[in-house]
């Protein structure tokens, strides 16, 4: 375009040039003409006049010379150089040198004499003789036949005119003005009519390009505009009717795209030579890769398989020849080198010649699944035997082959033939698997899966945490008595299934424990006759031997007394045993049933510790409250607790020795409270700690003498905490002292604590 | 200060004998009873105790059933009892846990526990019922 323009530019020069070299040339010779004949009419009309050497007799031919602007100076010169007469525009001196006068005297005609400058103008001077006819003598005629009658011509001096170029100047200078003017403007024109021509020509080309770039990305709703009926239109037709064609037999990329995005498993496509061409957004996600990072890269680059495998590069051609993986237990490499466990699977593409175009695979994350079956692992090893059916299970959206259909029946009639009863809830609350024991258990027909409301109905409290949808938090053990006409008892257990704080999950396992419940009923039973029938003449002996001691059967001698003493911490010991056989039945057998209220456990912690002051004091051990003035508090059975609290101080104070402490505490953590009670004493051995809160363990602890352990005080601790949804611990360093704690939730009524 | 009359009702002789001899050396006013008829009887009488310590388990008459007798007698509805018994569920009766003016001590126990106890309710002082 530009040099298109230059030459435009440069040829309107050249034709302004030209112009106006030609308008100069012919102005000039206008000019000369009509100054030689200005010249030469004044020279005629001045004849008389120089002749009479009159100027006046000038005037009227000088002040037609005048009349034109053209003319600056007019002088009549005698043939001695002297101005006869002279009108001038400008002041400038006309006189001439003796030199330039031999010219004009000389000559015949009017001439150009040249161009000057006189006062600063430029002028073209035009000189004529003024010649007048004079007869030759009359003698000389007939003397001179043959030159008779001719006239002789004599100069008596010459016109001097001056005409300003001026006027050629400016008309050149309008001249070539003008003619830039139409040059310029022809230019413009030229180039606007240029451009609109051309892109009359290109736009519908560009609209083509384009338009083939978007179907060339995918996007197959373009349409051109067709504006002529040229070739150029021609073609936007063509190029219509390609795109519709591919509209019509091609699946919509976005449509593709969208199938693929949406889907929750990773999907990664590779060429014939096991390279990543594309992945969808799941598979981004899971292997933390932006697909453009995988673009190109060989498969092992997320996939270390070991050789052998049927996407190594020896089996690569088979499985390209018709092979397909199916749920592969396989493991992918993210990006930053983690292993993912993922059930994968494989299929060839072909195209519609039947060629093979790579593969598409497919994988299913299966972390969430592992953590869940950990879990399940964890809680009993009998559990392992679901794994396939939850397998199976999450697989229920893919198609089945026969292979996994037969599988999945195999392991539910696994889970069915299981002795526990067995609910699986999505987070949703929706029942995901329910087998046949759960069924019988809970009196629901076989082959019917009940909804969420019917078991919330059926179980009440345990059913809450599935109700409110994010679990209990922890693991939930709770009794229930179902039926009226054959009441049976089953222990339930839920275990919140969660995954990296993601709530995924909730399983309930039942076990019929009404057998179990009747055998501890009797057991209860015959304790509590038994104890009964011991305590009273245990009652009678700690009597006597009480009475004897402060001397209401008379005086008594030391040794008597010696002995009374040992009687005494025997029936002591003896009474002791039998409570605690008593708990522990009472609670096998459900007698022990919470009364939660509204306790305020530091003041809890006040009281127990006042109880058991002057046991301290007697001892010489330093008994102390470390418990804030702020109220903890929290549902229990303040008889429980304090049960338990009163065990935990009495046997701190029972292995500490004199000059040693106790210190009793209660505080909030988190979610819960925490009572510890700590002492200096002889500690317990780590192998000890373990086994301190087992039924009928004899402690470690070294006693004082003639006394010894009961074994059942902590196991009882121990129930009561765990009735309430609590933990109990204990942490110690041999010779240095223990610190026993146990754990109350708080979570019930975090909404309602108060302050003070 | 007056000397305090207590009665004191068990099924166990012996153990009623020893109970009521060590209460009398400790400078009470003791009155036995065998079952729980004999029991109401004699708190029917014009000079009714200071104090009822209760046996529960007892043939025919149960403590909780004499106690329930008391309560219903203007002349013994605030008199201060504590039941003397082996471990037991009657202790779990509502009357029981309701009544302000008693409270429960299990055998085999401490004489001097018992007189603690026995002086602090006299003045007036209940143990609070966990």
């Amino acid at each position: 375009m530009i040099t298109v323009a230059f030459i435009v530019l440069v040829l309107t020069g050249l034709f302004v040039l030209y112009f106006a070299f030609h308008n100069r040339n012919s102005l000039e010779a206008y000019q000369r003409n009509s100054g030689i004949s200005l010249a030469q009419s004044i020279a005629h009309s001045s004849v008389l006049g120089m002749i009479a050497r009159e100027p006046a007799m000038l005037q009227q031919s000088f002040s037609i010379a005048m009349n034109d602007p053209r003319v600056v100076f007019v002088a009549a010169y005698e043939n001695d150089g002297s101005i006869l007469k002279q009108n001038s525009r400008v002041d400038a001196d006309l006189s001439l040198s003796t030199a330039r006068l031999a010219t004009p005297l000389r000559a015949t005609a009017a001439y150009f004499g040249g161009t000057a400058e006189l006062g600063g103008s430029d002028i073209d001077e035009f000189l004529a003789p003024i010649r007048y006819e004079q007869e030759k003598e009359l003698s000389e005629s007939i003397l001179e036949e043959g030159v008779r009658g001719e006239s002789h011509l004599q100069t008596v001096g010459f016109i001097r005119i001056g005409v300003s170029r001026a006027q050629i100047k400016s008309a050149v200078r309008s001249t070539v003005m003008v003619s830039f003017a139409i040059g310029a403007l022809v230019m413009v024109m030229g180039m606007l009519l240029s451009f609109y021509m051309s892109r009359l020509i290109t736009r519908p080309l560009k609209d083509l390009e384009s338009g083939t770039k978007r179907i060339s990305q995918g996007d197959l709703d373009v349409s051109l505009e067709i504006s002529s009926d040229d070739e150029v239109g021609e073609v936007a037709k063509a190029f219509n009717a390609m795109a519709g064609a591919l509209r019509e037999t091609t699946v919509s990329r976005d449509f593709v795209d969208n199938i693929l995005g949406s889907m929750n498993e990773a999907m990664i496509v590779l060429d014939n030579d096991r390279k990543i061409t594309s992945m969808n957004r799941a598979a981004e996600e899971l292997l933390d890769y932006r697909a453009s990072e995988l673009s190109a890269m060989p498969i092992d680059s997320v996939f270390p398989h070991a050789e052998g495998h049927p996407m190594d590069r020896r089996s690569w051609p088979s499985l390209l020849a018709g092979g397909a993986l199916s749920n592969l237990h396989e493991e992918l490499r993210a990006k930053d080198g983690r292993c993912i466990p993922v059930s994968l699977s494989a299929a060839p593409i072909y195209d519609r010649a039947g060629k093979s175009r790579g593969l598409v695979c497919i994988a299913r994350d299966m972390r969430e699944m592992n953590a869940l079956l950990d879990q399940l692992r964890d809680h009993a090893e009998e559990l392992e035997r679901y794994q396939s059916v939850l397998f199976s299970m999450l697989d229920d959206n893919e198609k089945a082959s026969a292979d996994t259909e037969s599988e999945r029946e195999k392991t539910l009639k696994a889970v069915d033939a299981m002795s526990e009863g067995l609910i699986m809830f999505a987070p949703n609350g929706e029942v995901m698997l329910i087998n046949n024991a759960a069924k019988e258990m809970l009196g629901i027909a076989p082959g019917v899966t009940p909804e969420l409301q019917e078991l919330r109905n059926l179980l009440g409290g345990v059913m809450d945490p599935i109700a409110h949808g994010e679990g209990g938090g922890a693991r939930l053990t709770q009794d229930i008595a179902l039926g009226k006409e054959s009441p049976r008892t089953l222990r339930f257990e839920g275990i919140n299934v969660e995954h990296e704080g993601k709530f995924i999950g909730y399983m309930l396992v039942m076990r019929d424990i009404t057998r179990q419940r009747q055998l501890d009923e009797a057991k209860y039973e015959l304790i509590a006759n038994v104890s009964h029938e011991l305590r009273t003449p245990l009652a009678i002996i700690s009597n006597v031997i009480s009475n004897a001691l402060v001397g209401v059967t008379g005086p008594l001698t030391d040794k008597l007394k010696d002995g009374l003493n040992m009687c005494s911490n025997s029936t002591k010991r003896l009474s002791h045993i039998i409570d605690n056989l008593l708990d522990v039945a009472a609670v096998d057998a459900g007698k022990v049933s919470l009364r939660r209220e509204r306790v305020d456990l530091a003041q809890l912690v006040k009281e127990k510790v006042a109880i058991h002051e002057e046991e301290a004091r007697g001892k010489g051990v330093i008994l102390e409250v470390s418990t804030g003035a702020e109220r903890i508090v929290t549902d229990c059975d303040a008889k429980a607790i304090g049960d338990v609290l009163a065990n935990l101080i009495a046997n701190a104070i029972h292995f500490t020795n004199a000059g040693g402490m106790v210190s009793v505490a209660a505080a909030r953590h988190g979610s819960h409270v925490e009572v510890s009670v700590t002492d200096t004493g002889v500690g317990i051995p780590p192998a000890e700690q373990a086994s301190i809160f087992e039924r009928f363990h004899q402690y470690g602890r070294t006693y004082g003498p003639g006394e010894k352990g009961v074994g059942l005080g902590l196991s009882i601790s121990r129930q009561l905490v765990e009735q309430h949804g609590g933990s109990i611990g204990v942490t110690s360093i041999v010779g240095r002292g223990s610190r026993f704690y146990f754990l109350l939730p708080l979570k019930d009524n975090a909404d309602k604590q108060e302050v003070t | 200060m007056k000397v305090k009359k207590l009665l004191i009702v068990d099924d166990e002789a012996d153990f009623l004998e020893t109970a009521a001899q060590r209460l009398s050396f400790e400078g009470f006013d003791v009155v036995e009873a065998l079952d729980g008829d004999t029991a109401l009887a004699i708190l029917a009488k014009s000079d009714p105790p200071d104090m009822v310590l209760l046996d529960i388990m007892m043939p025919r008459l149960n403590g909780i059933e004499v106690f329930k007798k008391m309560r219903s007698d203007p002349r013994t509805s605030k008199t201060p009892v504590i039941f003397l018994t082996v471990w037991d569920d009657l202790v779990e009766d509502t009357s029981i846990r309701s009544d302000p003016y008693c409270t429960t001590l299990f055998k085999p126990f401490e004489f001097d526990a018992l007189v603690k106890l026995m002086q602090e309710i006299f003045e007036g002082r209940w143990p609070s019922k966990g």
